[in-house]
Order: structure tokens, then C-alpha cells, then sequence
């Protein structure tokens, strides 16, 4: 039994050893970087460590907003920065503008990004990929900030960093963009095909079992909050719908000739009740049928997103 | 409390240390508290159930056996057993899938009725603890065991808590004898046990879990996708269930291990196997040996005419389908299993025409022990590449199978079968829309294509060597066997998902 005890012992002990020693080197050179998808936005890393102050010009909402807003010429003029996050909820945009509401610029413009599908769908915290995408904001929002809080996932996600599947594979996308800086997505353009699969991807957790599609009040409350927020900071909320390519915009029309009657209604009751502008780019010629400017259907690339930046900039907020 | 939750990490080595500390006599003690306690930590309420089925089999074995001489009396206290226990089974996991069907077979001949549901949960492991006392009770009957007179050790025998939610489903002469006999600590037991709940820890963790996902992805939304997205999911879902329950089996034979107590082997590398006859004596051995005891056996076996013997395959890989769940796909999938092992026996058949050479084979059948292994073939049994290219068929088979298991509707099911190839114009495009579409990066591809071979490697030598690659590496020297091991754990701790523990698959049956 002694012996039995003392190897289970030296085991324990030496994978410990080994374990801390590669969160040690992870925190120290990956940590920061390791958020988000690699290599495609500076902001990652900001958004835990490096948010700067008197923020002028920001943007919200999910992948369309995290690819769509590339603030590469503006930084020259303005103080930038994208809030963005991939599948990221209304709820989170409010919850991320409350965390930093301090470094917002009085009179600063915020960029309310509305996808297709960000009024539909089950409460946040019923969805599949909840957990994995809610460990994020543990790096950098405060604890009464992020949805079902959980100490031990705090303790994973801040202490042993390095210990996470999802952040080995990161760490290893990002070692692979680092060789093959033209992997990365954000520098690539839209293969068409895949249009009706995508919004069929999209549209698949959105819907009940009958197949009508869910709206999703939760949602719609956090963009008044949000719109509320923006106002009692003294910035000028403005929401945009990015642009998506035509093949998709027909996807849609297709598949459910109701919905842009829905989205549009909800918007248009939004924007009445709050007295905001809202811009629509999604169907916008100089966007929807240049295949160079997106990655997939409905994501701007890089160029997209510079050229789309520069665009709403003008158009939008006036700069 | 799974075994993938920090709870269990800190109940095991709890559990180990009394159960070491305390004197023999006590022992069942421990294993009957510690049971329960893991039991109810799903739900407190159906350690009713386990309770009644436990006590009601305990009072019906010691009937049985004052009644010896009667058989009417035996005949009528074990169907009085199997109504109760197959009762509790009925109305819990089956109930609403009779009452549905029902009505969805009167509706055929426009009589409306409306089903008749229950709102019930389905208690967790109640086909396993179900189908250990069945057969406890029914070997009592056939006199091949001793009713057992002590209550509680019978009670720690039928709850064991290794292999209370998932199996192996065990043998009253395997299991009981040895929660009752004295056992010294023994180190090379102790030690394989630990290395096989690694092993399996690592089939649960960093296979299983991390395809899941993708598989989830695809299955629960499944109109969403088509061409080779399909045939991916189907691809994952294959190692997933293989990893998931075998990965289980493991964890529990290596945790009873550190009681000093032997489960059966429930897994023998089955995705090697050359037929499906194989494949079930290697898949889920426990369940498959029960089926041929208490079900192929009484029904006839292959002591019979072909078209009976082939009747009794059928309803037994049929009933086998239903064990698995309360689903027409679980019967389908059981009913594609059994044809598929009678085309085989048509075609293998030749030599053994005769009924008196057949009704000598007719125990080996749906057995492990008709597995000879690799190199161990009969003279008429394929080598080489003839068994490779019969491996790979069999693979396939299963993997095709394995979507009426995984689909949750049979239109779901044909769906899947009817777009596998759709969109195909070009193998290229054909798989890169699949990575796309199931949203897979090439690092994923290529972690996974490190771990399914890992796992392939060691089902290989598995069934070459006709030892577990544990015991191989076991016999190395100590520089060779600890990095080993370490890169193991250290595969585990990195890989596996952190701060949610996931249930396996097989806990729903």
C-alpha cells in the first residue's frame, strides 16, 4: 500500500510540476494574446489589458461587428476601439460598455452593430456553446458582470489559463498563423457556395420545435439598456446592420420570405422609441456584390472592413 | 457524480482509504453507503427504485431456492420478479414510447386516440441494475447460483458503484463472491487499475467530449447540413460512443480494481473485428452475453431449423436495439444488426449445414470466447490483407449503423443517408465545404488525427499481441513506462474540457 501511495504521489507531484510550469510560460507569452480569433484582431488583447481612455469611436455586437470595424486609417484621428466579440449577445455588449464606461469619451459615437439573427433565438444561457463562450469574458469583465458566475471557471480561466482545450488549439492556430499569417480568415474572400448552408447554420438555434422562429425578448431588452447606457455616458449610439453578400441576403429571402418584415419591424420600433439613426449596409451595391471585400457570405475581410469603417465613419457619424 | 467531476476526484480517494482502513468484516459496508451516496447524488428520489428492484429480487432468489422442488412455485415467484423488475423498467423508460406508437398505430386506420404520457425522468443506470438482477434471479431459478443471504452484501453486489450507472452489467458469480471474500491489497492490481482509469480518462476526456461538439453540431441540427459533413459526423460519432462507453467500462474496472474486485472486460477492441459476429462478441461484451443467456439461449439458439435460428438472432438483436433506448431507431438499428448477421451466417454457413455440428457451436455463438484474435485465425478464418479489407467493411457497417443510434427521429436518420454524397463535384470541394460547414479548423483535424491514431494503435496491438498495450508498457523499464504515463496525464489535463463535466452517452439506457 506505502509504495501504491507514494507513486500515485510522485505521479501527482510531477505532472503538477510540469503542469504549472507550461501555465507559467502560457501566461507569460500566450496569455494576452490568446483570445478571440488569433492574429486577426489587435483588440483582443486589448480588451484585457489595453483599453485605452477616452475612447471616441466604438463598436458592438458579434462577428459581424468583430470583423466589419477596421479601425486601421481612423486610429490616425481617433481614439478606436472594437468591442466586438464572435457570437457575442446584447446582453454582453451592455454588461462590456458597464465594465468600461469610464474610458468613453463624452460625446464619443458607439456603432450598435444588429445582425439577422440578434433578435431571435433562446435566452442566452440555453444555448449549446454557452459555457465555452461565456469562460471569455472571465479574462477581463468584473465578477457581477458575467452571466451564472462560477468560481471555479474563474479559477481555470485565470489561474491555469493554459490547462483549457479550447486554448491549447487557439495557441496552436495562432503558432500555425504566425508560419501561415494567410491562413487566417480575416485576410481571405468569400467562397459563395456555402450561403444557404451558413444561414441554415445561423438560422438552426433559432428556431422552436415547430419551427417558428423565437424571439428573443432578453435581447431586445439589453439593446434599449445599451442604447440607454450610451446615452447617460453622453455618446451617440448609432445602429448599422454590416454588410453581407447578396448570395446570402437571397439565402435568407428564400428560406423565409417573413423575416426581413420581422427584423425591420423590431428595428423600426427601436429606433421610434429612442429617437436613434439606424444604417443599413446590409444590401448596400458597393459592398454586397464585391467578393473581394468579404471572407465568407456574411463577414467582411480585412479590406472589407477598412473600406466599410471608412464608410460608416463618413456617412453615419459625420468624421 | 460522474467520473469526470471534482466531486469524484475527491468521493474515490475517500471511498479507497476507508474501505482500506477498516477491517474485512465492514467492508460491504463501505460499498453499500458509498454506492447509494453516488447513486443519489443524481437524484435522491430513485434510490426508491433501486431499492424495491433490489429487495423484491433478494425475497424472490430466497423463495426460489426454499421452493427447489416446486417448480410451479419457482415458475410463478420468477415471472412474479420479472413483472416487477421489468415493470419499473416498462413505466419508466418505455411507458411513452408503447403509448405514442399505439396511437400513431391506430391513427393507420383513422382511430384518433390520444397518448396516454408520463411526465417521469429516467432514472439513471435503471437498464443496468435492471438486467444484473434479472440475471441474479434467473441463474438462482436455473440453480446455477446460491440465493445470497445476507441482505446488505447483496445489496452492495447490485449498487457497486463502478458499474452501477453504465456496467458492465455483472455476473452474480463474477461480482458477488468477490465483495464478500477478504482481500489483501495488492499492488500490481491496484497499479493496472490506476493506468486503466488514465486510459480511460483519456478516451472520455480528450476524445469523446471534444467530438461531441462537432458531432452535436451536425446530429442536433441535422438538416442544416449534407454531403460529406454528414459522413464526418457519422465518422466522429463512431469513435465518440466507442470512446465515451468503452472509456467508461474502463474507468469503472480500474476504480473496482482499487478494491481488489474484477469486473468483466466489456470492450475488445471492436472496431477490428472481421464481422459483425465479431463485432459483438467484442462491443459491449456484458450486455451481449446476457443477451445470448437469457435471451438467444431460452428462444433456441441455433439448436433449431435456419429460419428459426434466424428469428432468434433477430428478436434478439431487435430487443437489444430497445434496451438501448425507447426509440424506432434503436430498434432499427438493432434490426440492421441482426440482418446483417445473417447474411453473414448464409454466407459462412457452408461447412456447417449439418444441425448437430451447428447445435455444438450453438454456445460459442454472440460469444467473446469464439474470438481468436489476429494471429490466433483457424485455418478457414482470413489473414492479411483479406482481414484487413474484411476489418474495414465491418468498420463501415457499424459506422453507418451508428446513425439510426444517433438520430433522434428515422426521418432524421434517412435524411443523413440520402445527402452523405450530396453536392459531390469533386472530392476537393466535396471535404472542404464539410470543414467549413462543421465550422473544424486544420489544428483541430490534426490533434484528432494524433489521438484517433493513438487510440487506433492501441486497439491494434490489443488484438496482434492479445494483450492490452497497459500491460505491454507495464513490463518496460522505468524510462520508458513513466514518460509514458506522464504524457498521459499530461494529454488528459490540457486536452480534456475544463469546468464542465459531461455526462456519457450510455447513462440514458
Amino acid at each position: 500500500m506505502k509504495k501504491f501511495l507514494l507513486k500515485t504521489l510522485i505521479y501527482v507531484s510531477i505532472l503538477a510540476i510540469i503542469t504549472a510550469g507550461l501555465n507559467i510560460a502560457y501566461i507569460d507569452k500566450f496569455y494576452i494574446m490568446n483570445f478571440g480569433t488569433m492574429g486577426t484582431q489587435r483588440n483582443n488583447s486589448a480588451l484585457i489589458k489595453n483599453v485605452p481612455d477616452n475612447i471616441q469611436v466604438c463598436n458592438f455586437g458579434t462577428s459581424h461587428s468583430f470583423y466589419g470595424f477596421n479601425y486601421e486609417d481612423a486610429e490616425k484621428k481617433y481614439t478606436c476601439f472594437n468591442f466586438a466579440l464572435p457570437a457575442q449577445s446584447m446582453l454582453y455588449d451592455y454588461n462590456i460598455l458597464q465594465n468600461y464606461r469610464d474610458k468613453i469619451q463624452d460625446g464619443a459615437v458607439a456603432f450598435i452593430a444588429l445582425s439577422y439573427f440578434s433578435f431571435f433565438g433562446k435566452p442566452e444561457v440555453q444555448e449549446v456553446d454557452f459555457a465555452s463562450r461565456n469562460r471569455r469574458y472571465y479574462k477581463f469583465l468584473a465578477k457581477e458582470l458575467i452571466i451564472n458566475y462560477d468560481a471555479i471557471t474563474n479559477f481555470y480561466v485565470k489561474y491555469l489559463p493554459a490547462l483549457t482545450f479550447s486554448n491549447v488549439i487557439r495557441f496552436m492556430n495562432f503558432a500555425k498563423s504566425i508560419f501561415e499569417p494567410d491562413q487566417d480568415v480575416w485576410f481571405k474572400t468569400a467562397d459563395v457556395d456555402d450561403s444557404e448552408v451558413r444561414y441554415k447554420g445561423h438560422v438552426a438555434n433559432k428556431l422552436d420545435n415547430n419551427g417558428r422562429r423565437l424571439y428573443n425578448k432578453e435581447s431586445i431588452e439589453a439593446l434599449y439598456n445599451l442604447i440607454a447606457l450610451c446615452k447617460e455616458l453622453g455618446a451617440t449610439p448609432i445602429l448599422i446592420t454590416t454588410p453581407y453578400l447578396h448570395e446570402y441576403v437571397d439565402a435568407v429571402k428564400r428560406n423565409d420570405p417573413k423575416f426581413f418584415d420581422d427584423f425591420y419591424g423590431i428595428i423600426n420600433e427601436v429606433t421610434a422609441k429612442t429617437g436613434i439613426k439606424y444604417y443599413d449596409y446590409s444590401s448596400d451595391e458597393r459592398y454586397t456584390n464585391n467578393h473581394e471585400f468579404f471572407f465568407n457570405t456574411d463577414h467582411l475581410n480585412r479590406n472589407g472592413a477598412r473600406q466599410f469603417t471608412k464608410d460608416i465613419m463618413r456617412e453615419a457619424a459625420g468624421l | 457524480m460522474l467520473f469526470n467531476s471534482w466531486q469524484f476526484g475527491v468521493f474515490l480517494p475517500v471511498v479507497f482509504a476507508l474501505y482500506w482502513a477498516l477491517p474485512h468484516r465492514f467492508r460491504w459496508l463501505i460499498i453499500l453507503i458509498s454506492s447509494y451516496w453516488f447513486y443519489m447524488s443524481w437524484n435522491v428520489k430513485y434510490v426508491v427504485l433501486i431499492l424495491f428492484t433490489t429487495i423484491i429480487s433478494y425475497m424472490a432468489a430466497l423463495l426460489i431456492e426454499r421452493f427447489h422442488d416446486n417448480t410451479r412455485a419457482k415458475k410463478f415467484i420468477l415471472t412474479i420478479t420479472l413483472i416487477s423488475c421489468l415493470g419499473v423498467l416498462f413505466v419508466f423508460k418505455y411507458f411513452n414510447f408503447f403509448s405514442e406508437s399505439l396511437t400513431k398505430f391506430f391513427s393507420l386506420f383513422a382511430i384518433q386516440l390520444h397518448p396516454m404520457t408520463l411526465k417521469l425522468l429516467l432514472p439513471v443506470g435503471i437498464s443496468f441494475y435492471t438486467f444484473q438482477t434479472l440475471a441474479y434471479v434467473i441463474d438462482v431459478y436455473r440453480g446455477t447460483t446460491k440465493a445470497e443471504r445476507h441482505f446488505g452484501v447483496y445489496a452492495a453486489f447490485i449498487s457497486f458503484f463502478p458499474q452501477l450507472v453504465a456496467g458492465p452489467i455483472e455476473r452474480t458469480n463474477n461480482l458477488l463472491p468477490q465483495i464478500k471474500a477478504h482481500h489483501e491489497f495488492n499492488y500490481e492490481q491496484a497499479t493496472y487499475g490506476m493506468k486503466l482509469m488514465t486510459w480511460g480518462f483519456f478516451k472520455k476526456l480528450c476524445l469523446a467530449d471534444v467530438l461531441a461538439i462537432y458531432v452535436d453540431r451536425v446530429f442536433n441540427d441535422v438538416y442544416s447540413f449534407r454531403g460529406f459533413a454528414l459522413v464526418l459526423a457519422t465518422f466522429f460519432f463512431t469513435i465518440q460512443i466507442y470512446c465515451d462507453f468503452s472509456g467508461y467500462s474502463d474507468i469503472a474496472r480500474g476504480c473496482a480494481k482499487l478494491f481488489g474486485i474484477d469486473l468483466m472486460e466489456n470492450f475488445r477492441s471492436p472496431y477490428f473485428s472481421a464481422s459483425i459476429r465479431e463485432f459483438w462478441s467484442r462491443w459491449h461484451i456484458s450486455l451481449s452475453t446476457w443477451f445470448r443467456d437469457y435471451v438467444y439461449i431460452p428462444l433456441g439458439g441455433n439448436r433449431c431449423g435456419k429460419f428459426r435460428h434466424n428469428l432468434n438472432l433477430m428478436i434478439t438483436f431487435v430487443i437489444s436495439g430497445l434496451w438501448h433506448g425507447a426509440n424506432w431507431t434503436f430498434i432499427i438499428w438493432g434490426a440492421v444488426h441482426g440482418a446483417a448477421q445473417i447474411i453473414e451466417n448464409i454466407f459462412t454457413r457452408k461447412k456447417h449445414d449439418e444441425p448437430n455440428v451447428r447445435n455444438s457451436e450453438a454456445i460459442h455463438e454472440l460469444t467473446p470466447e469464439n474470438n481468436e484474435g489476429f494471429t490466433h485465425k483457424k485455418n478457414n478464418e482470413p489473414h492479411g490483407i483479406i482481414w484487413l479489407m474484411r476489418v474495414l467493411m465491418t468498420f463501415t457497417f457499424c459506422m453507418f449503423a451508428w446513425v439510426f443510434f444517433r438520430a433522434q427521429t428515422l426521418a432524421e436518420a434517412i435524411y443523413v443517408f440520402k445527402n452523405m454524397f450530396a453536392g459531390f463535384e469533386g472530392l476537393e470541394q466535396y471535404l472542404r465545404k464539410a470543414w467549413k460547414s462543421i465550422g473544424m479548423s486544420w489544428a483541430y483535424w490534426y490533434s484528432f488525427s494524433i489521438v484517433i491514431s493513438t487510440l487506433a494503435v492501441f486497439d491494434f496491438i490489443a488484438v496482434i499481441c492479445k494483450h492490452d498495450l497497459i500491460s505491454i508498457i507495464s513490463r518496460q523499464k522505468l524510462l520508458i513506462r513513466w514518460p509514458v504515463y506522464l504524457a498521459l496525464g499530461l494529454f488528459i489535463i490540457l486536452f480534456s474540457p475544463k469546468g464542465v463535466a459531461t455526462e456519457f452517452v450510455y447513462f440514458q439506457f
